[in-house]
């Protein structure tokens, strides 16, 4: 019996582990990919103050965008088209933090095609399954 | 936590709580009353009529799934992610015939786990049993986060507070009154979350201005405009067949369906299902508001509570505190309800005690409802991961279930090695998706692969299964 309460455990601390969050948090400078062009950036600070995160397309911020601009400590982006983006932090004072990379490279459509096309398939004949026999089994002969 | 501000006062936030506490308790134990015997404890009696029915149905249904992971879908999905939610419907709509073959087959059946162990043997019922466990626990633990995620986001009470608050309410209820009490006080958190969410919705749509939100998406979130975007592509059919898979297997439903009256089974599941479809909709909507509206998000799963509130302030604050505090109840209850069942009438009843008596019976399920309320809370506490990543994390186990059981239903000839195998080979092909290519493929892939395990097993090892078997009479 022990043996089972040991595989159920081992079971149940796999699935903890792979329960993590797919959504890339940075801190600092991290390297980091999606595949479903998302980013949760976060940073902190022992003192509440306002601070600007920037996003460009080089490292050199020739363009930034201000992607956020208050006291919260962190934010999530969301919808980005293939590329690379990097970002970086000031605060109120001007210091700016360390600069993150984001490579964002969605999965080939061919794949979500196939999948889309597989998902349709199932549906389909279980709908069929369900309605059918359910039918039959109702109708007056 | 990283978004500072707090919508309303942490005192207003802990006296809704304590109000809200106080009254599902009171009604948990007026309702307990009735609760008499096993029936009434564990199936209301089987009794339960349409009105009733179709709300029990509906407000499970509503959960923080609908509340936060709809517009947490649509933040990172987009328009097909607002699709891809409310398929969820689906599962309940085509789950309404099954419910009238079901009471038709086991007019006195109990459990899901019942109709697995007579229709496909001992083995295959012991597996089906653990996914459903592991469901519903999944369930439960990314319920209890929502709410200890949405006190802390909404009014400030710190994340542990708020999530043992409500789960110590919903066991004390659900300890109390059975399913009569989780059925009467569904009953009212359907039309508290009806209301506030029109009060909401109407709020939102005076306030927001499509061509700003368009144009905004276009400039900062372009894929989610977009139709080809490959991973929500992907969530359309993988949401659908989760939720499919959900409906069809967990004893939240069946429990349901063995609890309403004759021949209110049907209609009940496929009103219920129309009913639902528009507030994952309007949920999710809200999410493509947030950047047009200046609203920072700092965790997606909160992104429609946060915008709601902040956008209708502290009073829009306080109905969606008391609309997602009731969609969270309404669904907590259900899962504790439907897992100690299971627990007792399946592993209790079944492996150790089949002389026990209904007493006997019923302290045991009290038990047990404390013991799961117990579990969840300890897996709730370290809040790992995001809303959509833990409870995806049980789909392609739940993927899997959905053949087995649809031909259990209907074919004499799906067998036992049809049901295991398509249980083991679809769980561990979505595992596999899930891992290597993302959690929006993992129901999906299990769902297809159970289903062609099922098939070829039914034609080659066809069974000619007596659907008097169903029948069973209960031991004591």
């Amino acid at each position: 019996m022990l043996k089972y309460y040991l595989l159920i455990a081992v079971f149940f601390v796999l699935f903890v582990r792979c329960a993590r969050s797919d959504i890339p948090v940075l801190e600092v400078a991290k390297g980091t990919q999606t595949q479903q062009g998302i980013i949760k950036l976060a940073w902190e600070s022992p003192d509440k103050q306002l601070y600007e995160l920037e996003e460009a397309s080089d490292n050199l911020f020739y363009e930034p965008k201000i992607r956020y601009s208050g006291p919260d400590q962190g934010t999530f982006l969301s919808g980005l088209n293939d590329g690379t983006y990097y970002y970086r932090l000031r605060n109120q004072h001007g210091d700016y933090s360390n600069v993150v990379e984001l490579e964002v490279r969605h999965h080939p459509i061919q794949l979500a095609i196939s999948l889309l096309m597989l998902g349709a398939l199932v549906f389909i004949i279980t709908t069929v399954l369900v309605v059918r026999n359910y039918l039959n089994l109702n109708s007056p002969n | 936590m990283t978004h500072i501000l707090y919508i309303v006062p942490p005192s207003v936030g802990w006296g809704l709580l304590a109000v809200l506490s106080i009254l599902w308790l009171g009604l948990g134990l007026y309702w307990g009353r009735k609760s008499k015997n096993l029936d009434g404890h564990m199936l209301a009696g089987r009794n339960v009529g349409m009105a009733l029915g179709t709300a029990t149905v509906m407000a499970t249904w509503v959960t923080s799934n609908t509340t936060m992971l709809a517009p947490q879908f649509v933040l990172e999905m987009g328009v097909w992610g607002m699709l891809a939610y409310a398929t969820a419907a689906i599962g309940l709509l085509l789950f309404a015939p099954l419910a009238q073959r079901i009471r038709q087959l086991m007019p006195k059946g109990y459990t899901s786990g019942d109709f697995i162990r007579l229709r496909y043997g001992k083995t295959a019922w012991i597996l089906f049993l653990f996914i459903s466990v592991f469901y519903s626990l999944i369930w439960l633990v990314s319920m209890g986060m929502a709410g200890g995620i949405l006190m802390h986001s909404i009014a400030g009470i710190p994340y542990d507070m708020g999530m043992t608050v409500i789960i110590a309410v919903c066991v004390g209820y659900t300890l109390f009154g059975g399913l009569y009490a989780v059925i009467g006080t569904d009953y009212i958190q359907s039309l508290l979350i009806m209301i506030g969410i029109v009060v909401v919705g109407i709020g939102i749509y005076s306030y927001v201005d499509f061509d700003t939100i368009y144009t905004g998406l276009e400039q900062d979130r372009p894929m989610l405009l977009s139709l080809f975007f490959p991973a929500a592509l992907m969530a359309i059919f993988n949401n659908l067949l989760f939720s499919m898979g959900e409906v069809f297997h967990s004893n939240v439903w069946w429990s349901r369906t063995f609890a309403l009256r004759k021949g209110v089974g049907k209609k009940a599941f496929r009103l219920a299902g129309l009913l639902w479809i528009p507030i994952p909709i309007a949920a999710g909507f809200i999410a493509l508001a947030s950047d047009s509206l200046g609203i920072n998000i700092t965790r997606p799963d909160m992104v429609g509570p946060t915008v709601a509130a902040e956008v209708l302030g502290p009073v829009g604050a306080i109905v969606v505190f008391i609309v997602l505090f009731c969609s969270l109840a309404s669904s907590i209850d259900a899962v504790l309800a439907a897992i100690s069942d299971l627990i007792t009438q399946d592993v209790y009843r079944k492996l150790f005690r089949p002389q026990a008596t209904e007493r006997q019976l019923k302290k045991f399920a009290t038990y047990m409802i404390l013991l799961v309320g117990f579990v969840a809370w300890m897996l709730c506490l370290p809040n790992i991961g995001t809303l959509a990543s833990i409870l995806f994390l049980a789909g392609p186990m739940v993927g899997s279930t959905i053949w087995p059981i649809a031909t259990g239903l209907f074919w004499k000839k799906a067998n036992t090695k049809g049901a295991l195998w398509g249980m083991i080979l679809g769980s561990v092909a979505g595992l596999w998706s899930y891992m290597y290519i993302g959690w929006y493929t993992s129901s999906l892939v299990g769902a297809a692969v159970s289903m062609i395990t099922v098939v070829l097993c039914t034609y080659l090892f066809p069974a000619d299964f007596d659907w008097k078997k169903l029948d069973e009479e209960p031991t004591s």
